[in-house]
């Protein structure tokens, strides 16, 4: 993969448009973490999230030939993503889960964020991350998503609001309660 | 300028997206005001915590596994056209059964009417909904399209004389077919915003 030239996305789609399997896996391995980051954030558990990760990127093949290439393809899966994260949301409640996850019976905790720190560090940096997801789930849907929007892919206002479909000045808003609520939920910790 | 104006000025400020005129309010009020300054300072440290724990990751292999689920490497997955198709062979069935091919007997009504039973007005785009305001509406508009088709019919069966025969059946197709799109293609999947 690193001796290969870098193809933009416009080009991937298009040749996946034409079959090529390759650059479908290309195109998942480049947005897959954010894809992925944005599920996670806004149903609280991994295996719901991979899942959802999934159902994204197959309506992404589905749907890829309703892509416009003379527009970033960024927004679009993102998009897609919101629409089909907020869909799920409703259509059932999601009781927050730990960050623990059971394999082979043995429950392992997931990784947050890759640091190195000493295991005292780790243990305060795990339990505080729990606290925020526990304080993120406890926002209103659309608060949850413009806020996972900007710090899981450093967007603008105007960059959410566009994906979202609402003015700047509402994600203006749901940032400020969103972090105004996370502030004081977590005013403990800070 | 007080507090509750300054504090979400305080977030514009950190975000780099305060404005002059903003900051020419805001600074000699955080030069005075030690509140707005603790909060500036709880803020920020605020920030950091989101800009650390936010961003996850995802087990090394979850992009593989995707892929492999999607397109397995010994086919090509359909894109949805073939659902699409089979809608409407099954609607072309209904309708064909329903309506009969009597269109000269027709009172085209009748036929509106039992057209409208068919479309389920649950599966029209939200736009078609919010404006028809009901079945009223969904006659009006089927009206309209039926005027239209008329003129489209004769010209076809100009040419065409076996098109008289199923023309009912035609026009309820098109018709359902429309709306199946709309519920295909709407449940979440977007079209690119050519406005944006």
């Amino acid at each position: 993969m690193s001796g290969e030239p870098q193809c933009s996305d416009a080009e991937l789609v298009g040749r996946i448009v034409g079959g090529d399997r390759d650059a479908f896996a290309r195109l998942v391995s480049r947005y897959h973490r954010a894809i992925f980051g944005i599920a996670f954030r806004m149903v609280g558990n991994a295996s719901e999230a991979e899942d959802l990760c999934q159902e994204i990127f197959l309506r992404v093949y589905q749907n890829i030939d309703s892509y416009d290439a003379s527009y970033p393809f960024a927004p679009w899966i993102y998009r897609v993503a919101c629409n089909l994260t907020l869909n799920r949301l409703k259509r059932r409640s999601l009781a927050l889960t730990s960050l623990t996850v059971e394999v082979d019976g043995e429950e392992q905790e997931r990784p947050i964020a890759d640091t190195r720190e000493n295991p005292e560090q780790e243990m305060i940096r795990r339990s505080r991350a729990q606290q925020l997801q526990h304080a993120i789930m406890s926002l209103p849907e659309n608060y949850r998503l413009a806020f996972t929007l900007k710090y899981v892919e450093d967007l603008t206002a105007e960059e959410i609001g566009e994906i979202m479909q609402v003015p700047r000045n509402t994600v203006k808003t749901w940032l400020f309660r969103a972090r105004e609520m996370l502030r004081s939920k977590l005013s403990d910790e800070l | 300028m007080n507090c509750n104006e300054a504090v979400p000025l305080l977030y514009d400020l950190i975000d780099g997206d305060l404005s002059a005129a903003d900051r020419d309010l805001l600074d000699p009020h955080l030069m005075s005001c030690a509140r707005c300054q603790a909060e500036l300072a709880s803020i920020r440290a605020a920030e950091q915590v989101f800009q650390r724990e936010m961003r996850v990751v995802p087990e090394a292999d979850l992009d593989a596994r995707i892929v492999a689920e999607i397109w397995p490497a010994a086919s090509r997955p359909a894109r949805r056209i073939w659902p699409k198709l089979a809608a409407a062979a099954a609607a072309f069935v209904a309708c064909a059964y329903l309506l009969g091919t009597q269109p000269q007997s027709v009172d085209y009504v009748q036929y509106l009417n039992e057209v409208v039973t068919i479309v389920e007005p649950q599966n029209l785009p939200d736009h078609l909904k919010e404006s028809a305001g009901g079945f009223a509406s969904l006659k009006l508009l089927l009206t309209q399209l039926w005027d239209s088709a008329t003129v489209w019919r004769a010209r076809l069966t100009a040419t065409w004389p076996a098109v008289e025969g199923y023309w009912i059946s035609i026009l309820a197709i098109v018709a359902l077919q429309v709306a199946i799109s709309y519920r295909l293609l709407g449940d979440g999947a977007m079209k690119q915003d050519k406005n944006a």
